[in-house]
């Protein structure tokens, strides 16, 4: 029998203060690392403003964040500061592999 | 427009000494808004925005900030480095101002961009010197204001994203 291997796709939440550009940064490096580990992703950028809408509309499963989040959600939040600076970055790229492996089980 | 033409010995200070975070953004806007780099909005539009998005990051070799605002307080992008001491307390970047978790910067790198695009590249530019301990030590110890730009303009200039 034939087996079908089926990737499931994670939708992640890249915030920050502007919703653009340190985002943007993370929501790169976020996607490389969980493509180099077998695990696709598409990213959304938004200020924090923008999250609770995002969340409610029950389509996404995680949320990385480098500015204060305004609430606590459903879903995971991870902060990626760490990741920006390679500070941390370890703890960070654990606790991302983790959350997503646990996602797409 | 290159990385490097963003600097300017007139927007480097090595012996940046301030009261307080309030005053250093005071004095500093008022400085930027006499070289025609910011509107006059911009004093209050930064110190609203770190209020709220704080921008102080830990790296392996010191604190530092990168406190910026929208573009459309900017009339030219710059880069403004400001070496301080004493040290001032600023909130790190990522966490809830309210939760007072601070870092104390050593180096300012205070953004001007009037385009959106171009503070990406700044940005991950300026994420490779944090990480890079030797040249950050530098940083710290250089003494005359043209060799501290030469070698980060030089940094930076090999450093293309």
């Amino acid at each position: 029998m034939k087996k079908v291997f089926k990737m499931k796709k994670l939708r992640i939440i890249s915030v920050c203060g502007s919703g653009t550009v340190t985002s943007s940064m993370i929501a790169n490096k976020v996607k490389d690392l969980l493509e180099d580990n077998g695990i696709s992703a598409t990213t959304v950028e938004v200020n924090p403003g923008g999250v609770e809408q995002l969340v409610v509309s029950g389509s996404y499963d995680l949320i990385v964040h480098t500015s204060p989040l305004l609430s606590a959600y459903t879903i995971p939040t991870i902060n990626a500061v760490g990741f920006l600076t390679g500070m941390e970055e370890e703890e960070f790229i654990e606790e991302l592999l983790k959350t997503a492996k646990e996602l797409t089980k | 427009m290159h990385l490097t033409e963003l600097f300017d010995e007139n927007m480097i200070e090595l012996h940046g000494e301030y009261s307080s975070q309030t005053n250093f953004f005071k004095k500093i806007s008022s400085r930027l808004q006499e070289l025609q780099y910011v509107k006059e909005e911009f004093c209050n539009k930064i110190q609203e925005r770190e209020k709220k998005f704080p921008t102080g990051l830990v790296t392996k070799s010191f604190d530092v900030a990168i406190p910026h605002t929208d573009p459309e307080y900017v009339k030219r992008s710059f880069i403004y480095v400001i070496r301080l001491k004493p040290t001032l307390a600023f909130c790190k970047m990522g966490t809830d101002p309210m939760e007072h978790e601070l870092v104390y910067p050593k180096l300012i790198f205070l953004l001007g961009v009037n385009k959106g695009e171009l503070q990406l590249t700044i940005l991950q530019s300026l994420m490779k010197l944090f990480s890079n301990e030797k040249q950050m030590s530098s940083l710290l110890e250089i003494k005359e204001k043209s060799s501290f730009l030469q070698h980060l303009q030089k940094y930076l200039s090999t450093n293309e994203i």
